[in-house]
């Protein structure tokens, strides 16, 4: 049965775990600490064998650090492929479609995702891994985009950010049906540009120019982000970091480009003002997004609030600072402030151990 | 078989279906306009790797600022259709004076509206805006000693020129009742203030379009004539524009070169 990556995820922690208890027992008999007899020591290599042979067997999970990186090399491989599959099929497309009846142009557009999609399934029942029917989903998405956007052409039919509502559902689709992360963080950025163009459409704007109101963007995201407390993942136990990481980019990078540049908010007031708003706002929400993070240890929230509090504190002195302060000073207070920021983190780390 | 996966392939054939559906729906019924345009009007650019055939309309809007001194400011106020009572119509606000202090942030933070726009062809706008563009040259060259550049555009510009714009499609087309001269079409305008014309002029409020769908395919077999010709010189092209005011190619004609 395809599609278990969120069992797949805790297989994998397994694994780790054993491995690092196998390495810890090594080093603590090495250090004369603990020392387990030799029975026990059988017993506990063959308890750990037989349990990371199943857990390959059933998972295909990586047994050895060494197994890791290569894995994660194959996954790189297979979204660059991926993408790389994606635009030959799109360009060859172009090149000889213009050769074509109507009717052919709209049989084949209309097929290529639903061939694509069948392929994403064979390469699914065959793969545990799902690296080919990860390659797969992201050709039938790709397929799915020219399907629309090649009959948008052929009809001369207006752009319509319904559009982004089709393929991000689509996307959606094939995530929770075979658990791919990548088809996950696609379908939810086109659902939050969906939600934005479309609420900008209504308003009597035009549907592209949705990023003029970036803080349609945040709110949305910030439904995103809290969207896994109320769907519980019991099966995709991976897919809940990817809601929080969507949606706190979704949230900091609009919330970043009201504080450079803050005409287009919604607020009544001078641009500066919104700018300085914006930059304060930015600030004590990557403070909160940290305090969160290590909170619920959800350490990929830290590492994203970690890098918009730098973001927005170098802006923020940039903007102070940096017309009328020497440069060699302002770096200089710069690597300061970076010093006192560990420090500070040094002690919150000794603080919660 | 998993019912996600049902969902995805019915999700590809239900959206298909609704995108043939409207196109289908565009072109039932009377179309909404019908004229014939010229290559000045529908320009085509070959692409290596593109076998698909597409033409791009050519349009002019009149209103934009000009830098010149054959024009006063009056006139420029006066050929400016995109105005203050327009841009309010439209849906635009505009209840701040354009030379205040913060006039400028006010409008510049104002986006684009969607709206309708009547492009005339080869009528009383197009001859305005060529008397005004060789009024201009002939300033330049009064103003300068030098001849400027040649510049045909009586004989070589596009003869669609904007003159009116509605958030209804069916108010403006009730102005321009003309189907086979007049084409309404959905476009995205912009808000904008200028100062350009004098240092003690008063800044004035205009609006200019930001875009009109131009873009129009060619299918076969019509296409085949440009395949063959990829620089051909002179056409003829039946355009209608059906009741979502969405385009396609009737028919095209070349003249021998």
């Amino acid at each position: 049965m395809p599609g278990v990556t969120g069992s797949r995820t805790e297989a994998q922690r397994d694994a780790d775990r054993i491995r690092t208890l196998r390495e810890g027992l090594d080093e603590l008999a090495r250090q004369g600490v603990l020392e387990l007899t030799a029975e026990q020591s059988a017993r506990f290599e063959q308890w750990a064998a037989g349990r990371l042979s199943e857990l390959a067997a059933q998972y295909d999970v990586d047994t050895s650090v060494s197994q890791k990186r290569v894995s994660w090399g194959m996954r790189i491989v297979s979204t660059l492929g991926g993408i790389a599959i994606c635009a030959a099929v799109l360009l060859f497309f172009a090149r000889f479609w213009g050769y074509l009846g109507t009717p052919a142009q709209v049989i084949i557009v209309m097929a290529a995702p639903l061939a694509a999609l069948a392929g994403t399934e064979l390469a699914a029942r065959r793969e545990r891994t799902l690296y080919f029917a990860g390659l797969m989903a992201l050709v039938a998405l790709a397929c799915f985009v020219m399907n629309l956007a090649v009959l948008g052409r052929i009809f001369n039919i207006a752009s319509t950010e319904r559009a982004l509502a089709v393929w991000g559902l689509f996307a959606m689709l094939l995530a929770y049906r075979y658990g791919l992360r990548p088809l996950l963080t696609a379908g939810l950025g086109l659902l939050l540009s969906y939600g934005a163009a479309a609420l900008n459409a209504r308003s009597g704007y035009d549907w592209l120019d949705f990023w003029d109101h970036p803080e349609i963007f945040a709110l949305m995201s910030l439904a995103v982000f809290v969207a896994p407390l109320v769907i519980a993942h019991k099966r995709h136990t991976d897919f809940p970091a990817v809601y929080r990481l969507i949606g706190a980019l979704g949230f900091f990078i609009p919330v970043l480009s009201l504080a450079e540049w803050g005409g287009h908010s919604f607020l009544p007031l001078e641009t500066k003002s919104v700018e300085v708003i914006y930059e304060l706002a930015g600030l004590l929400s990557a403070a909160g997004v940290i305090w969160i993070g290590i909170r619920r240890q959800w350490d990929g929230l830290v590492n994203t609030g970690s890098v918009f509090f730098v973001i927005f504190l170098l802006s923020r002195l940039y903007h102070w600072w940096w017309d009328w302060m020497p440069k060699y000073v302002f770096f200089a207070v710069i690597g300061g402030i970076a010093i006192l920021l560990v420090l500070g983190f040094k002690r919150l780390r000794a603080r919660l151990a | 078989m998993n019912a996600s996966l049902i969902a995805a392939g019915t999700l590809v054939l239900l959206a298909n279906a609704f995108a043939l559906a409207h196109g289908a729906r565009n072109r039932s019924g009377e179309p909404e306009a019908e004229i014939v345009l010229t290559e000045r009007e529908l320009t085509y650019y070959s692409d290596p790797d593109d076998s698909g055939v597409a033409l791009t309309l050519r349009w002019i809007d009149p209103g934009g600022p000009r830098y010149s001194t054959a024009l006063k400011p009056e006139e420029l106020e006066a050929r400016n259709w995109l105005g203050k009572e327009k841009l309010t119509e439209l849906g635009f606000d505009c209840r701040v004076g354009a030379s205040d202090r913060d006039g400028y942030s006010f409008y510049n933070r104002q986006a684009a509206r969607t709206a309708f726009v009547a492009l005339e062809y080869d009528g009383p706008g197009w001859l305005s805006w060529i008397e005004l563009n060789e009024r201009m040259r002939k300033a330049e060259q009064a103003l300068t000693g030098l001849n400027p550049p040649v510049d045909d555009q009586r004989n070589m510009s596009t003869r669609l020129v904007a003159v009116d714009a509605a958030r209804d499609a069916g108010s403006l087309r009730a102005r321009h009742p003309d189907r086979s001269r007049v084409l309404v079409v959905p476009a995205v305008i912009r808000i904008s203030v200028s100062s350009v014309y004098q240092p003690q002029q008063p800044a004035i409020l205009m609006g200019y379009i930001q875009e009109i769908p131009s873009v129009i395919h060619v299918p076969q077999p019509n296409s085949a004539g440009f395949r063959a010709n990829p620089r051909p010189t002179k056409y003829r092209v039946r355009l209608r524009y059906g009741r979502f005011f969405e385009p396609w190619v009737e028919g095209v004609g070349f003249s021998p070169r």
